[in-house]
C-alpha cells in the first residue's frame, strides 16, 4: 500500500511542476528575447538600445523569412541601465529576456567610464549570460544596432558571425563579457576590445549596411585609453597568444608572391630586469604552411628558398608584435599581455615595488621578440 | 527503537554530498583571503589537520565501541548528555544555516524578487518528511543525487578546462605558512562532515574507519579541484563575486550544451535538501539521548517536528537579521564546535571512562539509540 501511495505521489508531482505563483514568472509570448544591446551616454544619462528577435514571416509555413531583418529595436533612457530597461515599460508592453543575447556593443560616448561600472547590470542580472561578445563603436551604438545588416537571420547573428569569421582568420578576437571583467578585476590590468563600424554597401535594388572591423580598442579600469588598428593588430593577438590562423602574404628577391597560413602558434613572455630596465623577451613559435606562391623569373622552388622565407616571416611578425608593445605599453601605459602577473610570479619582489605605479614601470620596459616560423607544410607541389 | 543501518559506502557518498554543499558559496573558496596557490594548500594541510583532531573521538569509540555521544553518556553518566546536547545544538545551527543560505542563493541568483520564506518553508518541510522516514531512505537517495551532482561536475569541469589559465592563480604572497595554517583552520572549523560521520557511527555496518579516509580524501580532491578551476578561470573575479561557482557553470560550454546553470542548480537544491534532512534526523538522534532512557521512544517522536520549526525559525531570523547569519558563519570560522566534539570532550570522557573503569564493557551492548 505504501508503495502504492509513494508511486502515485511520484506520478502526480510533476502534473503542479507548471509554474508556481509564488515564484514571479513570465509567459514566452510575453518576453522580448534580445539579441544585442547598444549603450549610448547622451544628455547625462544613458541610452539603451535593444534589438530584440520580431519574425518576420513570408506567409505559409515560413515563420522565420531569412531575407528580412527580424528584428525590431527598442530604445530605452535612464540614470542606469537597469533604470532604462525598467522604463522600457512605459512604451511597450514586454518583459526583455537577456538570455538570448549575442553581443553588447558600447558607444564611444560610454567608453571613458569605468567598464567594470558600465556593465555591472550585466553580470548581476539573472537572464544575461556572461559569454556576451563585447563590441566597441566610434560612433553611437545604436546606429550599428538599427542598420539594417542582412548577413544572417538576425542582424545581431549577422554581426556575431563577422566577429568569429574574423577571429577564424586571425584578423581579431572575440572578446566576451566574461574576460573584460576578469581581465579588469586586477588594477593593473588592461582589456581589449574589438571596434565596429558601418559601412554602406551599395546593391542594384537598394543600400545595405555591412559592419566593418576596424581593430581593437584598448581599455583599462579607468576606461578607454585609445585604438589599435593595421597591421599591429596581428602582432597584438601574437603576444596575447591568441593568434590560431592567419594568412601573410610576402615577398622577396626569390617570390613575387608567398601566401603563408599560420596553422599553430604558442607565444611565451618571460620578464627580466636588468640594469633597472624591465625587458620582456617574448618566444613565439609558429608553424606555417606555404597555400600560395608565385616565383620570380629565373628563380626555383628550393629548401633554401624557404628558409630565406621564413627569416622574412619571422621579422616581419616580429616588426608588428613590437609595433603593438610600443603602442600599447610604451604609448598607452596599458598592460594587455599580462606583464604584471607575470613579474609577480617570477619576480615577486620587484612586483611589489613596481606595482604602486605601474603604468610608469611598463612605459619604460622593452620587449625582445624571437620569433621561430618553420614553414613545414608546402601544399601538393615538391619543394626542388 | 527502530534499528538504523547502512553501509560504509552510503555513508561515504552521503557525507561527500553533505559536504559538497559548501562549494556553493563564496566563504569556503575565499577562507584565507587570498584565494590561489594558499588556498591550495591549505586543503591537504586541513586534511592532516583533521585526522589529528579526531584521533580522540576514534579512541573513544574503539574503546567504547560506541559512538562518541554514546560514549559520553557512557563514561561521564547523566553529565555525559553535555556531548550530545552540543552535537544537536550544533547540527541545528548547521541546518538553520544551510536552509537560510540556500534560500538566500535562489533569491539572489535565481529568482530575485521571490519571497525567501516559501524556499524556508518549502525546503523544511520536505527534509522533515525525509528524516521521518529514516536514514536508509536519505542514505539510498544519496546514490541516485551523487550520480546527478557527479554528471554536473563534470559538465562544469569539462566545459570550463578550455578556459583555464595559469596565469590567473594569484602566486604565493608572504607570510604564506601562517596564511595556509589560518585558511586550513577555516576550512576545518567548516567541516562538520568529520562530527557527522563520527555520529553516524552507530548506524555503519562495516569498514568505517576506511571510509573515513575516503571521504577526506575524496572531499579534498573535490575542494582542490573546485578551487582550483575557479582561481584559474575567473581570478580575481573569483573573489569578488559571492557565488564564484555558480558564475563558473553560467560559463561552462560543452559542444552545445550551454546555460545549463538551472540544471545544476537543481542538482545543487537536491544536494541542500539531503544535508537538511541528515542533520535533522541526527540531531533528533542526538537531542534523544539527552532523555531519560524510559522517555526516549515516547517523546522522540516530537523531536523531528520541533527541530524542524526550530530550524525553519532560526533561518527566517538569519534572514531578516544579518547579525544572526554573521554570527553563525563567526561560529563555523572558529573551530571551536569542532575542537569541542572531535577532541576536548572525547579525550575528557576517555579520562572519565579511565577513572570509572568503563574503558572496555562487557560485550552485550546498552543504549536506547542500538
Amino acid at each position: 500500500m505504501k508503495k502504492l501511495i509513494a508511486a502515485l505521489t511520484a506520478v502526480l508531482l510533476p502534473f503542479l511542476l507548471t509554474g508556481c505563483e509564488l515564484v514571479r514568472t513570465v509567459n514566452l509570448q510575453n518576453r522580448a528575447i534580445v539579441q544585442g544591446v547598444g549603450i549610448d551616454w547622451e544628455n547625462g544619462e544613458y541610452v539603451v538600445t535593444m534589438q530584440i528577435f520580431s519574425p518576420e514571416g513570408s506567409g505559409g509555413q515560413t515563420i522565420v523569412d531569412p531575407s528580412k531583418e527580424n528584428a525590431q529595436v527598442i530604445t530605452c533612457r535612464g540614470a542606469s541601465v537597469a533604470e532604462a530597461v525598467e522604463k522600457s515599460a512605459l512604451s511597450q508592453g514586454k518583459e526583455f529576456y537577456l538570455g538570448h543575447n549575442r553581443i553588447l556593443v558600447l558607444g564611444q560616448s560610454v567608453t571613458d567610464q569605468p567598464l567594470q561600472g558600465l556593465l555591472s547590470y550585466f553580470i548581476n542580472s539573472l537572464d544575461s549570460r556572461p559569454d556576451i561578445g563585447m563590441l566597441a563603436t566610434p560612433g553611437k551604438a545604436a546606429d550599428i544596432l538599427n542598420a539594417g545588416i542582412s548577413q544572417a537571420i538576425l542582424p545581431a547573428m549577422g554581426i556575431e558571425n563577422t566577429i568569429r569569421n574574423a577571429e577564424q582568420s586571425g584578423l581579431s578576437q572575440e572578446v566576451f563579457l566574461i574576460d573584460v571583467l576578469e581581465e579588469l578585476a586586477q588594477p593593473h590590468r588592461s582589456t581589449v576590445i574589438p571596434y565596429i563600424a558601418l559601412s554602406q554597401v551599395e546593391d542594384d535594388k537598394k543600400s545595405l549596411h555591412a559592419i566593418q572591423l576596424e581593430g581593437f580598442g584598448i581599455f583599462g579600469s579607468d576606461g578607454y585609453r585609445g585604438r589599435l588598428q593595421g597591421d599591429p593588430v596581428r602582432g597584438l593577438l601574437f603576444l596575447r597568444d591568441s593568434m590560431h590562423n592567419a594568412v601573410y602574404t610576402l615577398q622577396n628577391e626569390e617570390y613575387a608572391r608567398a601566401a603563408l597560413q599560420l596553422y599553430q602558434s604558442g607565444t611565451r613572455i618571460v620578464p627580466e630586469y636588468t640594469d633597472g630596465k624591465l625587458v620582456f623577451t617574448a618566444e613565439i613559435e609558429s608553424h606555417w604552411t606555404l597555400v600560395e606562391k608565385a616565383m620570380n623569373p629565373d628563380r626555383a622552388f628550393t629548401a633554401d628558398t624557404l628558409t630565406r622565407l621564413e627569416t622574412l616571416l619571422e621579422e616581419t611578425v616580429a616588426a608588428e608584435c613590437r609595433e603593438a608593445f610600443r603602442i600599447l605599453v610604451t604609448d598607452y601605459a596599458s598592460d594587455a599581455f599580462y606583464l604584471g602577473d607575470l613579474v609577480w610570479k617570477e619576480q615577486p619582489e620587484l612586483w611589489e615595488q613596481l606595482r604602486v605605479d605601474w603604468p610608469a614601470g611598463i612605459q619604460n620596459s622593452e620587449l625582445v621578440c624571437r620569433v621561430e616560423a618553420r614553414i613545414d607544410r608546402t601544399g601538393l607541389e615538391n619543394v626542388g | 527503537m527502530k534499528n538504523h543501518q547502512i553501509s560504509a559506502a552510503q555513508l561515504v557518498l552521503m557525507l561527500f554530498l553533505y559536504h559538497s554543499y559548501n562549494m556553493f558559496t563564496s566563504s569556503t573558496h575565499n577562507v584565507t583571503g587570498h584565494y590561489g596557490l594558499p588556498h591550495l594548500l591549505a586543503i591537504p594541510v586541513a586534511l592532516a589537520i583533521q585526522v589529528v583532531i579526531t584521533l580522540p573521538a576514534w579512541l573513544l569509540v574503539r574503546k567504547c565501541r560506541r559512538g562518541p555521544a554514546e560514549a559520553a553518556v557512557w563514561t561521564l553518566g547523566k553529565a555525559g548528555a553535555v556531548y550530545p546536547l552540543i552535537s544537536s545544538m550544533y547540527l541545528l545551527l548547521i541546518m538553520a544555516f544551510t536552509v537560510y543560505s540556500m534560500a538566500d542563493f535562489m533569491v539572489n541568483a535565481i529568482y530575485p524578487g521571490s519571497s525567501s520564506a516559501f524556499f524556508i518553508v518549502s525546503m523544511v518541510l520536505c527534509a522533515l518528511y525525509a528524516a521521518y522516514l529514516g536514514l536508509e531512505g536519505i542514505a539510498r537517495s544519496a546514490l541516485i543525487v551523487f550520480v546527478l551532482f557527479a554528471v554536473s561536475l563534470l559538465l562544469t569541469f569539462g566545459g570550463v578546462t578550455g578556459r583555464a589559465a595559469l596565469i590567473n592563480i594569484p602566486p604565493l604572497p608572504d607570510g604564506v605558512v601562517s596564511l595556509v595554517l589560518e585558511g586550513a583552520w577555516r576550512i576545518v572549523g567548516h567541516s562538520s562532515t568529520i562530527v557527522m560521520y563520527l555520529l553516524l557511527l552507530p548506524y555503519v555496518r562495516s569498514h568505517a574507519g576506511r571510509g573515513f579516509g575516503i571521504l577526506l580524501a575524496a572531499i579534498a580532491v573535490l575542494m582542490e579541484t573546485v578551487t582550483f578551476f575557479v582561481s584559474s578561470v575567473l581570478g580575481e573575479l573569483g573573489r569578488m563575486e559571492a557565488y564564484p561557482f555558480f558564475l563558473l557553470t553560467t560559463i561552462a560550454e560543452v559542444s552545445i550544451l550551454q546555460r545549463m546553470d538551472a540544471l545544476h542548480v537543481a542538482v545543487w537544491v537536491m544536494v541542500s535538501f539531503l544535508r537538511v534532512a541528515l542533520c535533522l534526523w541526527v540531531a533528533s538522534r542526538q537531542l534523544s539521548l539527552c532523555l531519560p532512557v524510559r522517555q526516549q521512544a515516547s517523546r522522540a517522536k516530537w523531536l523531528l517536528p520541533a527541530l524542524a520549526a526550530a530550524a525553519a525559525g532560526i533561518a527566517g531570523c538569519m534572514n531578516q537579521i544579518p547579525r544572526f547569519s554573521d554570527g553563525a558563519r563567526a561560529v563555523f570560522s572558529t573551530g571551536i564546535p569542532i575542537l569541542l566534539l572531535c577532541a576536548v570532550l572525547p579525550a575528557v570522557c576517555l579520562i572519565a571512562g579511565a577513572v570509572r573503569h568503563r574503558l572496555f564493557p562487557a560485550k552485550a551492548k546498552e543504549g536506547g539509540s542500538e
